[in-house]
């Protein structure tokens, strides 16, 4: 079984599965208004055969829904623990969020498994309670070149 | 139920054909990850690769009050097939975030590829703008 023993909890997230003796699995949640993201390459990645993604986040919300939106969770495959990544924000002296990325760089030759997860009803961010689930989950599983 | 205040970019690629069909914030996402999906291809056809070079599986479930497998495992599909695909599925009522989490675990599970290497070094890099 590829997967492993035990769910976690967390109190801002709904429960889940942790791989275990398995390869990373990412779940990169991508927030607020999706009309915002954008997927970029880098050129400086590209001469080393790797490709960088850039989501953007322009945003009009403040800075405490903001922190909340934009989380990334890693899953460690054997030492089983839960990380939440907060992404650095930059804001201005009001708190007012101005704007966010979050970015990741993988080799383009490896390939991946990537696993979309939509609600469909409301996928956007309502409040902190439905935090991870609410737009849409990148699941990221790598294999090697 | 489709809520209104986000919709696809009105200059993002396929915008159009977006909006035509699901112009809210289900179409915002979908222009999303149309956006992703284009990105990926442009990567894997500079490198003189064909479109079923793909090295990148894609899966996706769309949930409410149930979880749907839209598309499994799929290695073949160009972003405009893909977008189609989901183009299909409209907001609906309900929300289970379990049913979502063991549709997922589902995928995870079947296709799983012991080949997978384990390295967290580098898998993800923040960056504030």
């Amino acid at each position: 079984m590829p997967f492993g023993r035990k769910w976690v909890t967390n109190t801002s997230c709904q429960r889940r599965h942790v791989p275990r003796s398995v390869a990373a699995f990412e779940l990169i949640c991508t927030a607020t208004s999706a009309t915002s993201i954008q997927a970029l390459n880098t050129p400086e990645w590209q001469t080393r055969q790797d490709t960088c993604h850039t989501a953007r986040y322009p945003c009009s919300i403040n800075q405490r829904t903001f922190t909340n939106l934009l989380r990334v969770w890693v899953i460690h495959p054997t030492m089983d623990i839960f990380l939440s990544v907060e992404i650095p924000l930059n804001c201005n002296k009001h708190s007012t969020c101005m704007s966010t990325s979050v970015s990741w760089c993988e080799n383009v030759n490896a390939g991946a498994s990537r696993i979309f997860v939509i609600d469909k009803l409301d996928p956007f961010f309502l409040n902190a309670s439905k935090l991870y689930l609410s737009h849409f989950i990148l699941g990221r599983f790598l294999w090697p070149t | 139920m489709a809520n209104v205040d986000h919709q696809p970019l009105a200059d993002a690629p396929l915008a159009d054909l977006i909006r035509h069909r699901v112009d809210n914030r289900l179409g915002a996402v979908y222009s999303a990850l149309y956006s992703f999906w284009s990105a990926r291809h442009a990567v894997v056809t500079s490198g003189q690769r064909e479109a079923s070079a793909r090295r990148d599986a894609y899966s996706v479930v769309l949930f409410d009050g149930r979880a749907e497998h839209i598309l499994v495992n799929d290695f073949t599909r160009t972003p405009e097939q893909l977008l189609n695909t989901v183009l299909a599925e409209r907001p609906s009522g309900g929300t289970d975030f379990s049913k979502a989490l063991e549709a997922a675990h589902t995928i995870m599970e079947q296709y799983w590829n012991t080949e997978r290497l384990v390295n967290l070094s580098g898998l993800i890099s923040l960056i504030d703008s």
